[in-house]
């Protein structure tokens, strides 16, 4: 029992963690200083709650072997599934869509563990492939097994959370060796399925990518955010305006400041070098997972780690792209330093999952 | 499936790993340059929009300066009131609760989306003005509703306060916001911006520059929602100068009171200095109207009126002076020496000149009068035949020498010169020559011959003083010197008066009133008081008699013209009344309550006081 906690301590990868928790405080900060005059709730101290649950899940997530996890995705994927049906049945509608399912004083987001089931479902589909390259069979089954939570998601709507099904889909078969015809059909797929997609977007969807394109054709309606977003990163210059001094943030003219705009506050008052530096620390974590991936001992332990980092990847790529004007405005969350413990713990999980991988990397 | 199965074969998926590095160095980089552009290229921009976003100035308008009559006595001041406005950019935040607002300060349906069509094209800077003059019960719902109502601002607003309503309407003027013309010409251009409530008429446009104050503006912290949540800066604004006019409320009063329903107009003015102690015209419209932004149909009202209400008839209209001009006929024959107060001529209530016969207002004549009994008893005759002896060269030469027939160089807009006909003018204006007989009309102030009632009080003032012609004015030229104004030269008149000329005339004019002439209801006792009626006739007595009606329209003019006392004169007046009939009975006694009033107050009870003595230049 010592040598095994010994053994924790000694192949816990102490490096990734600390990453996580030095930009988990740095978002409480940040949260603190958004809602600063918002009197309402104390978000920053719920967030230290959710913190710390999420320590205790990452321990969780740690401590059991992933094979353990892998070995029980039927379970797993059949209860994301469920909990995303009754999303749909039992949450109430908020600003035109359903995900969140109201716990007492909080809510929980189904969408955001479904993330964690698909990264181990597809890990488990895709390290059972023996060949070089993925066979049609393989390729179809995982679209399917991403489809079933995928549609669910969608029909909350929620695009942008269930955009985020994407990235490790795309790991997982890239990983498993696409063949040149699959690509290219795979291509010719998307385009078909965007421009079909296009028709069947709802006119706020559309009004969005226009408004992304072009956001002072509507400053006060949707291209409210782009913009706002962009004058509070932009005018935090160099060192920005400090820590509570952000005007565009106190004045409250940046909305959803502390969830998906957190990022915008961090430019507004960090300015161009603290925003460059918490991205580094994001880069960081994103390549100590893949050297974990390179060192791990498995297909099994590569396909977790790319998936579930590359999760985290596209979070950071959507979200601060979105604030600083590059993508358009999807609800999705800067991982560790938006507000909301669904988001903090299915985080939590994913670089829990990485760690596991890495702590198991001799053993056999 | 064991836990083996999941070791094997790892090496062609270990070998696609780096794709992976190259991709996240992309993504990287990618967000590096958009931070890279945001912050530091553009940072000024987007730092110019962050500062514009939390503060919004205000503008706290400057009130207008006071105006007062020359005993300081407040005749426009300002009223505080509160105008409801909405920056333009703050606008589609606030559209949504126009419904709420409508309803709450009981305004029609849709009247705040009108109201911001309407000033749609005004300068995006500027406020859009959503009501004004807020009652306490709008100011009161604004204020509890407002989280409903972002962005909207209360700002106080002086608006003009005219306290004597229609009286000295023409001669104050009115208020109005700038028009786009305005903006463009000289006279307001460097000064006004556009939005300004500017001078529009009499004082308020003449001396707008010295009453216009500099606006202020208060800075305020606003949040997203556009509700102030802190003060930034206040810049106070500085009122306009206040201005002392030259007018004496109390005579102005009086004769705004004698003239009750009748047209016209009235001027009364210090000969010796021209100051101008009471302009008006009739009928008078009531400046506070104008105060806030008219509504349209108020507006369409006062321009449709037929009887053209903004008009100011003292210093705007010309009017044939009738009989009055007789007065001037008489000085051109003394001074030509072709009459003498010994010269007489038979009236037999009509005579043939050039081969048609022109009458006399007295039917049955005047019998055998000299110019003294012609002029108390304004024969038409003695006139005629003096006008036909003079001609019509010299009756316009004299008249110009007089300062008829010119601007007065009032400091008021639109002032109308009058018109002396003369051959020269007919053949320029109609290319027609010039009848003999339109001589014998002008002799009695009838044809063409047209002037304005200043004219014919500063002629009178002039004549009585021996031939000092001053510029009426009505700011006084010691406030005048501190506000950097000057007048413009007084007329300097050709025509060297012999004192006999004076005398004759002041006697004729005193026997006018005094001697059981024309105009004896204008007599006041102690007060030696000169002065000539006037009859003129709007349309041929022939084409009247023909036309058989007894409509208001075709009713003669009355004046009554005149000075008083007669021998240090300190006061000339002119009364005009539109449609009045005879000048003895209608205009004669309105001239008798302006001299009573200026007699009771400057004369009476006080023997040596000469008007304000400040005021006062050494008279002659």
């Amino acid at each position: 029992m010592l040598e095994r906690t010994f053994l924790f301590f000694k192949d816990f990868d102490w490096f990734i963690f600390s990453l996580t928790l030095i930009l988990a405080v740095i978002g409480i900060t940040e949260i603190y200083s958004a809602t600063q005059y918002d009197k309402s709730d104390s978000f920053y101290l719920k967030q230290i709650y959710f913190l710390i649950l999420g320590l205790i899940i990452m321990v969780f997530a740690v401590s059991i072997d992933y094979h353990v996890f892998v070995e029980n995705v039927p379970y797993i994927y059949i209860g994301t599934v469920v909990s995303l049906i009754l999303v749909l049945i039992i949450a109430p509608v908020v600003s035109g869509t359903r995900g969140w399912i109201p716990m007492g004083t909080f809510k929980i987001q189904p969408t955001e563990f479904a993330k964690v089931a698909i990264v181990l479902t597809l890990a488990r589909l895709l390290s059972e492939s023996r060949t070089e390259y993925l066979t049609f069979t393989d390729i179809f089954k995982a679209c399917l097994l991403i489809g079933l939570p995928l549609g669910l998601v969608l029909l909350q709507p929620d695009l942008g959370s269930a955009l985020t099904f994407f990235p490790p889909l795309a790991v997982g078969l890239l990983l498993g060796g696409l063949r040149r015809k699959w690509i290219l059909s795979g291509i010719v797929l998307s385009v078909l399925i965007t421009s079909l997609g296009w028709y069947n977007l709802k006119p706020y969807q559309k009004e969005r990518i226009y408004t992304f394109l072009e956001p002072e054709r509507d400053p006060r309606g949707h291209g409210y955010h782009a913009i706002q977003s962009r004058i509070a990163v932009g005018s935090g210059g160099l060192l920005g305006k400090g820590i509570t001094q952000g005007s565009q943030t106190a004045l409250g003219f940046l909305p959803e400041r502390h969830t998906d705009f957190i990022f915008s506050v961090v430019g507004e008052e960090l300015g161009f070098v603290g925003s460059v530096a918490i991205l580094g620390l994001y880069f960081l974590i994103i390549m100590r997972a893949i050297h974990i991936a390179q060192t791990a001992r498995d297909k099994l332990g590569i396909y977790l780690t790319l998936g579930s980092i590359s999760i985290i990847l596209f979070h950071v790529l959507v979200n601060v792209g979105m604030v600083v004007g590059l993508m358009p405005i999807t609800g999705i969350t800067l991982p560790l330093l938006s507000y909301g413990g669904s988001s903090m713990l299915s985080t939590f999980i994913l670089l829990g999952l990485i760690i596991n991988v890495r702590m198991r990397r001799y053993i056999y | 499936m064991s836990l083996k199965d999941f070791y094997e074969n790892k090496k062609p998926i270990q070998a696609r790993i780096p794709i992976f590095q190259v991709l996240a160095i992309i993504v990287f980089l990618f967000l590096l340059v958009g931070l890279w552009n945001l912050q530091l290229i553009q940072r000024n921009y987007y730092a110019a929009l962050a500062e514009r976003n939390r503060i919004r100035s205000i503008p706290w308008i400057a009130p207008r300066g006071n105006i007062l009559d020359r005993h300081g006595r407040i005749l426009v001041d300002n009223r505080p009131s509160f105008t409801l406005t909405v920056m333009r950019e703050d606008l589609s935040a606030l559209e949504i609760s126009f419904d709420l607002l409508e309803k709450g300060l009981m305004l029609e349906p849709d009247y705040l989306q009108s109201q911001v069509k309407k000033q749609a094209s005004r300068p995006k800077y500027l406020p859009i003005v959503l009501k004004e003059d807020m009652g306490i019960e709008d100011i009161s719902f604004v204020e509890s509703h407002r989280s409903e109502l972002p962005a909207i601002e209360v700002v106080p607003y002086p608006t003009r306060n005219y306290g004597e309503q229609e009286v000295a309407a023409h001669l104050l003027g009115y208020v109005g916001e700038i028009s786009q013309r305005q903006l463009e010409s000289a006279e307001f251009k460097n000064y006004a911006k556009p939005g300004d409530i500017v001078g529009q008429k009499g004082v308020e446009r003449a001396y707008n520059r010295i009453l216009t104050g500099v606006d202020g503006q208060k800075k305020v912290l606003v949040d997203s929602r556009g509700r102030e949540i802190g003060l930034l800066e206040v810049t106070e604004p500085k009122p306009g100068r206040a201005l002392r006019l030259t007018i004496d409320i109390d005579i102005q009063r009086a004769a705004e009171k004698a003239f009750g329903d009748k047209g016209g107009a009235a001027v009364a003015l210090d000969p010796r200095t021209g100051e101008v102690l009471c302009l008006l015209s009739r009928p008078a419209f009531n400046p506070n109207s104008f105060a806030t932004r008219i509504s349209g149909k108020d507006w369409s009202c006062l321009l449709l009126d037929p009887g053209k209400l903004l008009h100011n008839r003292a210093i705007q209209s010309r009017f044939s002076p009738g009989s009055v001009f007789k007065i001037f006929m008489a000085v051109a024959g003394l001074q030509e020496g072709i009459l003498t107060p010994e010269s007489t001529e038979v009236c037999h209530g009509s005579a043939i000149f050039y081969g048609r016969r022109f009458a006399c207002w007295k039917k049955g004549g005047h019998g055998r009068v000299n110019l003294h009994q012609a002029i108390i008893h304004s024969c038409n005759i003695f006139f005629y035949r003096l006008g036909r002896s003079l001609g019509i060269e010299k009756i316009a030469d004299y008249s110009k020498a007089m300062g008829l027939g010119e601007r007065t160089g009032i400091d008021l807009l639109g002032e109308d010169p009058g018109l002396i006909p003369s051959p020269d003018w007919k053949k320029r204006v109609y290319k027609t020559h010039w009848y003999p007989g339109e001589t014998i009309m002008v002799a009695i102030g009838q044809g063409s011959l047209s002037l304005t009632p200043l004219q014919l009080a500063r002629a009178f003032g002039g004549l009585a003083l021996g031939g000092l012609y001053k510029v009426p004015h009505v700011v006084p030229t010691s406030e005048l010197h501190q506000i950097g104004a000057t007048l413009p030269p007084p007329f300097e008149s050709k025509l060297i008066l012999e004192s006999e000329t004076v005398n004759i005339i002041s006697r004729g004019l005193w026997g006018v009133v005094n001697e059981f002439g024309t105009g004896r209801r204008a007599a006041i006792e102690g007060f030696d008081i000169c002065g000539k009626t006037g009859t003129a006739q709007v349309i041929g007595r022939l084409a009247r008699t023909a036309a058989n009606s007894s409509r208001k329209e075709f009713e003669d003019n009355a004046w009554f013209v005149g000075f008083a006392p007669r021998d240090f004169p300190e006061i000339a007046v002119a009364v005009f009344i539109e449609h009045g009939g005879h000048g003895g009975s209608s205009a004669a006694p309105i001239f008798r309550e302006i001299c009573q009033v200026y007699f009771d107050k400057y004369k009476k009870s006080q023997p040596n006081t000469q008007l304000n003595q400040e005021l006062t230049s050494p008279a002659l």
